[in-house]
């Protein structure tokens, strides 16, 4: 008898689980190449088992989380790189796979996420972080609008994620954070941060969350200043 | 004409492949099967290659599958099977035991001079002969298994041919030849006597074939309906099925579609030994089951419990009811966890809702270790407990029941001191009433089941008692109180060997705390001596028709699909499993974030940490003590199975053992 569908997605869940693991310990090896073949070859088989289902809901999370993975590391090339080519170059590229793991990061496809969402928007601002700018210009932004339009929607939607399933979770208060720091140049870092400090998430938290604001604090230091401040207060908090 | 017929009579011989042959006598006890002693066809001398069978009424030879139709190889029977080449009639034979016959004098007919005479071509004589005489009826008894011992009137010179040769006391089959005693000389013959097998659950089977055979395919249904159950209850869980393997198979409303699925209505496959046995092993081997518990009949309920001990899942309870808080108070003690599907879907979705309860429960079946749809399967496979010298009552908790009550303690007492009787909730201990329960029934060796009041409750612990315990319980019923309007309690009854007794009016109006000499009937008397008997391993005659001790447990045990639980996993991907039964598919997110319950507690969240680390440390060691040397000498699976598993342990350790990551890293890469 042939394969099942039960059977196929299983068996298309444990491939995507193989690369997924190749691709984390590649990444983490500092081989990122060969990271994001694997995270690519991944995609290629959720792609392929998602084509032959009805439910646009299955497989959307391992997207989501597989393009983000692949966000990351290419924001990482990016930020390490000391060529401004190849910075811009992988930036863009990061920005790129983000976008398309937040099209998959949906309420309506069962994926309840913020990290593409807010992901996306950071790797805009490393780009170009003049885009914090509130004038006519920066309204522009790219074709998804403009970057101070996409972190109301953001800061809207963590909001609401923050209501709902994703109540105390840390990740989620310290998007809200971020974005809150990000959305006004007056922004209090203390109040911003208080949620997640309330919620004594563990210091590898802490960590995660200053990676991502160290270099968008460096490279925004003009538009949002304040930002150092989120970092000083957080660095204080794992006593770094 | 009383005794064996030469039309049922069989010449076999064994041939070695190493060449020479083994003969013997044999007796078609069915179309198709010869009995015969299990030396004849599995000597110790040397390997079989081949058996044939000369039948003596048509002159014809045949020849007999090499696994035999039913064989236990502590006994010197044994069933060959012809296959689809056989005899055209047969008469079917009637096997009795010698102990329910008041004849002492045994007749048979074999081939005795076979292995000694040679004809001109080298071939063996196989002319019969008439062989008769007188039980021992003391001897074949002390410390090793029972059998027949036979004197013999006007021996044959030679015996070696009449191995397997039918024993016969008037028209009965009682047991076969299958040796003759050093020490007597050829005038005593020893028999292996058919109480011996004859109520071997395969046995049974093996003579009495089911009109039902079970699908040849890893995917089939199996659908029982209750006596009562409508046409329209059965064709919806028929179209629920249907949708599923359409939604299966990718294929669409229209397209024909092909599966495997056995609808079955409970109450008529309880009408005899052979069909509850037959019933019992599809029970168990059913990949999925969807059963109709509309009004929990009797039958359904036994059945439940059944399949609740011999497998996981996949079983579906169906009901025509439409489920609201009412129906959903109502539900047997034993079946609240269970999830019920209403068939009784607004604008006739009863198939469909079905069919996404099968969808679910297949699904979550994959992906998870410990899926269960009915209760008792994991409390029953409990470790040996210590138990008080108690007998388990499994019976009503009615306050009506309490006479009742009052006559069964009565008799445990007087009839099976020192036990006294004790339902589940008499136990003093705070635990859970289930875990208690089921632990009970599995281990205590004496059970008594009161039948009284018909409770679906009980007929479901009955049924995992029958499947679970290799002790039959006692059966009771009070006369005269409420009997279900039902074909199938008349099967029942005759099937379990259910004995009746009557409560004193003295005890019912509660003038009187226990009853007195009256109460205890000679067949109350005379099925507690029995059951006593039974527990004791002692031979006791069972009646006809009712259940041999042990049988429904030893088709469970025969039926139980054991890799459904994994065992043939290896320990590093048990481990593996272990893991994921722990913090679920994504280990890593669930390790770091809060989807572990409590892992906002540091110390616990660094405890579940080390354990982390320490399985899989566990798990590489094993795996590489496994097939590290393979690897190395250049196997390719081996290789693919360490890469696979080394990436995994890498991610597993995190920072910690980086020796050992390092190591790992290095060995991935040159490979």
């Amino acid at each position: 008898m042939t394969d099942s569908p039960l059977d196929m997605s299983r068996d298309a869940l444990r491939q995507i689980d193989r690369y997924k693991i190749r691709g984390k310990n590649r990444r983490d090896d500092g081989e990122y190449e060969e990271a994001l073949e694997y995270f690519q070859l991944a995609v290629g088989v959720a792609e392929e088992a998602r084509s032959g289902e009805s439910d646009p809901r299955l497989f959307a999370e391992e997207l989501s989380d597989l393009y983000g993975m692949m966000g990351g590391i290419t924001r990482r090339q990016g930020l390490e790189s000391e060529s401004p080519d190849d910075r811009l170059e992988f930036l863009n590229d990061s920005t790129s796979w983000y976008d398309k793991g937040f099209e998959y990061e949906r309420r309506e496809l069962g994926v309840i996420n913020s990290y593409n969402l807010v992901n996306r928007i950071i790797c805009r601002i490393l780009v170009n972080p003049s885009l914090l700018e509130d004038r006519p210009e920066s309204h522009v932004g790219d074709a998804e609008g403009s970057v101070l339009g996409m972190l109301e929607d953001a800061g809207d939607e963590v909001e609401r994620q923050l209501g709902g399933v994703r109540a105390g979770d840390p990740w989620a208060l310290a998007d809200r954070a971020l974005v809150t720091m990000l959305r006004s140049a007056r922004a209090d870092a203390a109040a911003a941060y208080s949620g997640l400090v309330r919620v004594s998430p563990p210091g590898y938290v802490f960590e995660s969350v200053l990676e991502t604001l160290r270099p968008v604090a460096s490279a925004a230091s003009e538009w949002r200043p304040e930002l150092e401040d989120a970092v000083a207060f957080l660095e204080r908090r794992i006593g770094t | 004409m009383s005794g064996p017929s030469l039309d049922n009579l069989a010449f076999v011989q064994s041939e070695f492949e190493k060449g020479g042959f083994l003969v013997g006598t044999g007796y078609f006890v069915r179309p198709g099967l010869v009995l015969t002693a299990r030396h004849v066809v599995e000597p110790d001398e040397g390997h079989v290659n081949s058996v044939r069978v000369r039948h003596e009424g048509s002159a014809q030879w045949f020849e007999a599958d090499l696994q035999p139709a039913w064989e236990n190889p502590g006994i010197d029977a044994v069933l060959i099977s012809l296959g689809e080449s056989r005899p055209e009639s047969i008469d079917p034979v009637d096997i009795r035991s010698s102990t329910e016959l008041d004849s002492d004098h045994w007749e048979s007919v074999a081939y005795p001079t076979a292995s000694a005479e040679l004809d001109e071509d080298g071939k063996p004589n196989y002319s019969t002969a008439g062989l008769g005489g007188t039980f021992y009826t003391l001897g074949g008894y002390g410390q090793a298994e029972r059998y027949l011992e036979l004197g013999v009137e006007h021996p044959p010179n030679h015996s070696d041919g009449i191995s397997g040769a039918p024993i016969f006391v008037n028209d009965f089959l009682v047991g076969l030849i299958d040796s003759s005693p050093k020490d007597f000389g050829e005038d005593r013959l020893h028999g292996v006597p058919v109480e011996r097998f004859v109520d071997d659950a395969a046995f049974i089977t093996a003579i009495n074939p089911s009109p039902n055979k079970v699908p040849r395919s890893d995917r089939w249904y199996l659908v029982l309906l209750a006596e009562k159950s409508s046409p329209l209850t059965e064709k919806y869980i028929v179209n629920g099925l249907d949708l599923l393997e359409r939604r299966l198979q990718n294929a669409d409303a229209e397209e024909a579609i092909k599966y495997s699925h056995l609808v079955l209505r409970v109450s008529d496959e309880i009408h005899s030994v052979e069909s509850w046995l037959h019933l019992v092993q599809l029970v168990s081997s059913a990949p999925v089951l969807v059963i109709d518990v509309t009004d929990f009949e009797p039958a359904t309920m036994i059945v439940l419990g059944v399949r609740a001990v011999s497998r996981r899942g996949l079983t579906v309870l169906a009901t025509k009811q439409a489920l609201d808080q009412s129906h959903l108070a109502d539900l047997p003690f034993n079946v609240k966890e269970s999830r019920l599907v209403s068939l009784a879907g607004e604008g006739g979705l009863g198939p469909e809702q079905l069919r996404d309860a099968l969808w679910q429960g297949l699904v979550e079946q994959r992906l998870r270790s410990d899926y269960l749809d009915l209760p008792a399967y994991e409390a029953i496979r409990v470790p040996r407990q210590e138990l008080p010298a108690e007998v388990l009552i499994l019976c009503s908790f009615d306050k009506s029941y309490d006479p009742n009550w009052k006559c069964i303690s009565w008799l445990v007492r007087i009839l099976l001191n020192p036990y006294k009787g004790a339902r589940v909730l008499d136990y003093g201990s705070p635990r859970l009433v289930s875990q208690a329960l089921y632990e009970q029934i599995r281990w205590n060796t004496r059970c008594i089941v009161d039948l009284t009041g018909w409770r679906p409750n009980v007929l479901f612990e009955l049924g995992v008692r029958l499947a679970c315990s290799p002790f039959d319980p006692l059966m009771l019923l009070a006369g005269e109180t409420y009997t279900p309007s039902l074909a199938q309690v008349s099967s029942i009854l005759s099937l379990l060997g259910v004995t009746e007794y009557m409560v004193p009016d003295s005890v019912k109006s509660g003038d009187s705390d226990e009853p007195d000499e009256a109460f205890l009937t000679s067949s109350l008397d005379d099925a507690f001596a029995k059951y006593d008997q039974r527990v004791r391993r002692e031979d006791v005659a069972k009646g006809s028709g009712v259940l041999a001790p042990g049988v429904t447990f030893s088709m469970v045990e025969s039926s139980f699909d054991w890799k459904q639980e994994g065992f043939q996993v290896r320990p590093d991907q048990a481990l593996r499993a272990e893991l994921s039964a722990l913090l679920g598919r994504d280990w890593e997110r669930a390790a770091t974030e809060t989807d572990v319950l409590f892992a906002a507690n540091r110390d616990f969240a660094d405890a579940i940490q080390q354990r982390v680390r320490e399985t899989w440390v566990a798990a590489w060691q094993y795996a590489h003590s496994r097939f590290g040397r393979l690897a190395l000498d250049g196997d390719l699976e081996a290789r693919e199975q360490l890469v696979d598993l080394g990436e995994l342990v890498r991610r597993g350790l995190g920072d910690a053992h980086q020796e050992l990551s390092e190591e790992i890293r290095v060995l991935i890469r040159k490979w």
